[in-house]
């Protein structure tokens, strides 16, 4: 019990913050699976576009859903497709970054980058459309598209930064004992790029929910009646004049979650490290 | 008398709490060389920032510098910045870092009579010719459009002297200016500097951690630890009479030679090279053959089971090349490793137990680990050689008595790497070298990173080791002051060859290759009756 006080006075007030942020939304889109204010399938036109009130904490959007309940079950899709998609980035791209660093200026390296560079030639958007329009829109395609362009940006950081550490004694006296590249990549380099992928993790993160909220405000994220905060201010931004509370809810939503993702990568890549660590 | 060039009073430099630099007062006469000599984390590089105001953020002098009479401290940034460039010059250690990439010589020499002296561009350049002519660059062989990448170390130290004196500052200071080069290059430089001096009016405040390195070349020297001067005198005076007991060990330990090691009546041998050549093949061209640099020619050579024996060389003579090769990490393009009678193969072909009989310690104590992996996981990397891998209590349990023999405690196992200064690093990677108990170890420049005190003893440990375990050192330097300290046989290697081999002391007392002769002239040596 005193290691885990300890551990916790010790993490930076970022990381703090960052957590606090996160897991709000986190505990939110949780929370929305047993429990929501009002249903969100339930329209009550009477009650459209109502201020914030007693009875609904946020006030209701112009079918008379509560938005409260909207924002929770918005978060379950947003974070769910950042989550996986950065889950597939960072699956596929660490291990292909990893695998070019290996074989520097070999012709598997070439064979990697070349084929990152090709899914880079094409426009995101454009092929999350494509794939989108040729499996019809869903959430799940949504997911699958961010996640597959997420994919030559981790492999290209990856390889840049175990580039830097493969030149290191360290890893000559890791190969003097003997141990192959695999072994090296995985104790050796790994660790040691860490921080950087972190951050790129976090940052994939954010862009993930952001495009999520692009694709679904063109019409090809999650579909209706399920929420998520893209399609929120899709649908708000003809009301913007008369009801700015539509779109400034899901707006803030999608800033405190980004932020607070940042916030924890960015205290997460200090806390790992243990030259700052000690030092604390 | 008239007044001195700088004079430095009461300089006090404080970061937060610490006090880096205590209280101290030099002065440097016109036309004089004054030696700054102190071993790393002295003060005495900030005591030289702190004078001419470039100290790190954070970083509060107090005290009073004043250049020929003149006030610097009084001076506001806009003027400290017409004082440095045109009255004080500097250079620093790395000239690898220190010159921008991407202009050429020319013009960044001219760049500093454009700024302070307003030149015209073309003014400026001829200036530039005629300085960099001076510091034996001339605009006939090097060009001025030259870039830094095309230069060797010394040539681009070379260039940066030349950018110092450019407008013939009254002092110059020269922060380690010769430590990142070869014994060669070094002296050209420190007979470059010594000529500036002696030719004009300039002052020379030479910052170096090496006391020979001052022998010859400044009149007077003042000596810090932890900030204070402890000891200052004319030189010769110094190094004859030195009255601290921190002096004293300084000297004693620049010439410290570990106690020798008896070697054993009938050696078998250990590493036995044949004709070994080593290259790499550049990049081809469409319908021509990719050209072959070769780094290492033909040497061969032995190291019986116990002996020491120096590899010494200067930077790309491919000595390096040669213990990657050794280590089975460089594939041979023609002739033979063996060791302890295998054969050494590059690649995942090697039997483990071959490896597991050779180790090497590297230069860089702050390169050479892991910064994310505890000490003890650092150490028992090397088990990963052997068949029967050691349960984790016996690793430990090895580990601890690795450490206690290098003389650090078991105890350290838990830390991090960053924990430990430069010489309990290259403790470590002793320690992690010797857990395995290799019959080799290959030390590839490792105590040249090192403060001399502390490089003394390392050269004690590795000389105890070796009664103790019979090992056999590969020891790798540039340094021949190091090598005759620590082997009993030195082979001396030239462009991929070897010049000359034999017992060290009759090959550094009589060099019998002029190379080998060129290489011990150079090496700055303190006078033996001055410390006699």
């Amino acid at each position: 019990m005193r290691q885990v006080t300890s551990a916790f006075v010790k993490m930076p007030t970022s990381l703090i913050v960052g957590i606090m942020l996160t897991s709000l939304f986190l505990v939110a889109a949780l929370v929305s699976f047993l429990w929501t204010p009002h249903a969100v399938e339930s329209l009550n036109i009477a009650a459209r576009l109502q201020p914030p009130s007693g009875d609904h904490l946020l006030g209701t959007d112009h079918f008379g859903r509560d938005m409260l309940s909207m924002l929770m079950v918005g978060a379950r899709t947003s974070i769910a497709v950042a989550i996986v998609a950065v889950g597939i980035g960072m699956g596929l791209g660490v291990p292909l970054g990893l695998l070019a660093a290996a074989h520097r200026g070999g012709w598997l390296d070439d064979l990697v980058m070349r084929g990152n560079d090709l899914v880079f030639a094409f426009p995101s958007l454009v092929i999350a459309i494509l794939i989108t329009a040729v499996f019809g829109p869903s959430a799940f395609n949504a997911i699958l598209a961010i996640g597959i362009f997420n994919m030559p940006v981790f492999a290209r950081v990856t390889r840049g930064s175990a580039l830097a550490v493969w030149t290191q004694d360290f890893i000559l006296a890791a190969r003097v004992s003997g141990k192959g590249a695999a072994r090296i990549s995985v104790e050796h380099i790994l660790p040691n790029i860490a921080n950087v992928l972190i951050v790129q993790g976090t940052i994939q993160f954010s862009l993930g929910i952001l495009a999520e909220a692009g694709l679904s405000y063109v019409g090809l994220g999650a579909q209706p009646p399920l929420p998520s905060w893209g399609r929120m201010l899709a649908d708000s931004q003809t009301m913007i004049s008369f009801a700015p509370h539509l779109a400034v809810l899901p707006g803030l939503a999608i800033i405190a979650t980004v932020l607070g993702l940042n916030l924890t990568g960015d205290g997460l890549r200090d806390l790992l490290d243990p030259r700052l660590r000690r030092q604390r | 008398m008239s007044a001195p060039r700088l004079a430095i009073e009461g300089l006090s430099v404080r970061i937060g709490d610490m006090t880096v630099v205590d209280r101290i007062t030099l002065s440097i006469g016109a036309g004089k060389v004054f030696g700054l000599a102190g071993e790393s984390g002295s003060g005495k590089s900030m005591t030289a920032l702190a004078a001419i105001g470039l100290l790190p953020q954070g970083a509060v002098r107090s005290g009073a510098a004043r250049l020929d009479g003149n006030d610097l401290f009084g001076l506001d940034e806009a003027a400290m910045c017409g004082v440095r460039g045109r009255h004080i010059g500097m250079i620093f250690q790395e000239p690898m870092t220190a010159l921008n990439p991407v202009r050429s010589i020319g013009d960044q020499v001219a760049e500093t009579l454009v700024i302070h002296a307003g030149m015209h561009r073309q003014a400026a350049r001829d200036v530039a010719a005629d300085r960099l002519d001076r510091v034996g660059l001339p605009a006939d062989r090097i060009g001025l459009d030259r870039y830094p990448h095309e230069l060797s170390g010394g040539q681009r130290q070379r260039v940066m002297i030349a950018q110092a004196i450019a407008l013939q500052p009254a002092l110059l200071i020269a922060d380690e200016p010769t430590t990142a080069l070869d014994v060669t290059t070094q002296a050209g430089i420190l007979d470059l500097l010594g000529g500036l001096v002696a030719e004009g009016d300039m002052s020379l405040l030479l910052i170096t951690h090496d006391l020979a390195v001052l022998a010859g070349l400044s009149s007077s020297i003042a000596v810090m630890k932890d900030g204070r001067i402890v000891e200052t005198g004319e030189t010769e005076t110094l190094f004859r009479h030195h009255s601290h007991a921190y002096t004293a060990s300084l000297l004693a330990a620049s010439n410290h030679r570990p106690q020798a090691v008896p070697l054993p009546d009938k050696a078998d041998p250990l590493l036995r090279i044949e004709d070994l050549r080593l290259g790499y093949r550049g990049r081809g061209r469409l319908f021509r053959a990719a050209p072959l640099s070769e780094a290492v020619r033909g040497v061969s050579l032995s190291v019986d089971e116990g002996e020491s024996v120096g590899l010494v060389g200067e930077s790309g003579c491919g000595k390096s090349t040669l213990a990657r090769a050794i280590l089975g990490l460089e594939p041979p393009r023609g002739g033979s490793i063996t060791l302890a009678g295998t054969a050494v193969t590059a690649g995942q072909m090697m039997p483990a137990h071959t490896r597991a009989a050779m180790q090497i310690v590297f230069q860089d104590p702050y390169g050479s680990f892991n910064p994310r992996h505890p000490v003890e996981r650092l150490v028992a990397e090397p088990f990963h050689l052997l068949d029967d891998a050691p349960t984790r209590a016996e690793a430990s349990r090895a580990v601890g008595a690795a450490l206690e023999a290098v003389g650090l405690s078991p105890q350290d196992a838990g830390k991090y790497i960053h924990e430990f200064s430069g010489g309990q690093r290259q403790r470590i990677a002793i320690a992690r070298a010797l857990v395995i108990r290799p019959k080799l170890i290959i030390l590839d420049e490792a105590v040249s990173a090192l403060d001399v005190s502390i490089r003394a003893q390392i050269l004690d440990l590795l000389a105890g080791l070796r009664r103790e375990f019979g090992l056999a050192y590969l020891f790798i330097s540039h340094d021949l002051g190091v090598v005759r300290a620590i082997t009993e046989r030195v082979l001396v290697m030239k462009d991929g060859a070897i010049v000359e081999s034999g017992e060290t002391e009759r090959v550094l007392a009589s060099p019998a290759h002029p190379y080998t002769a060129e290489l011990v002239a150079a090496s700055p040596q303190i006078p033996q009756e001055w410390v006699a």
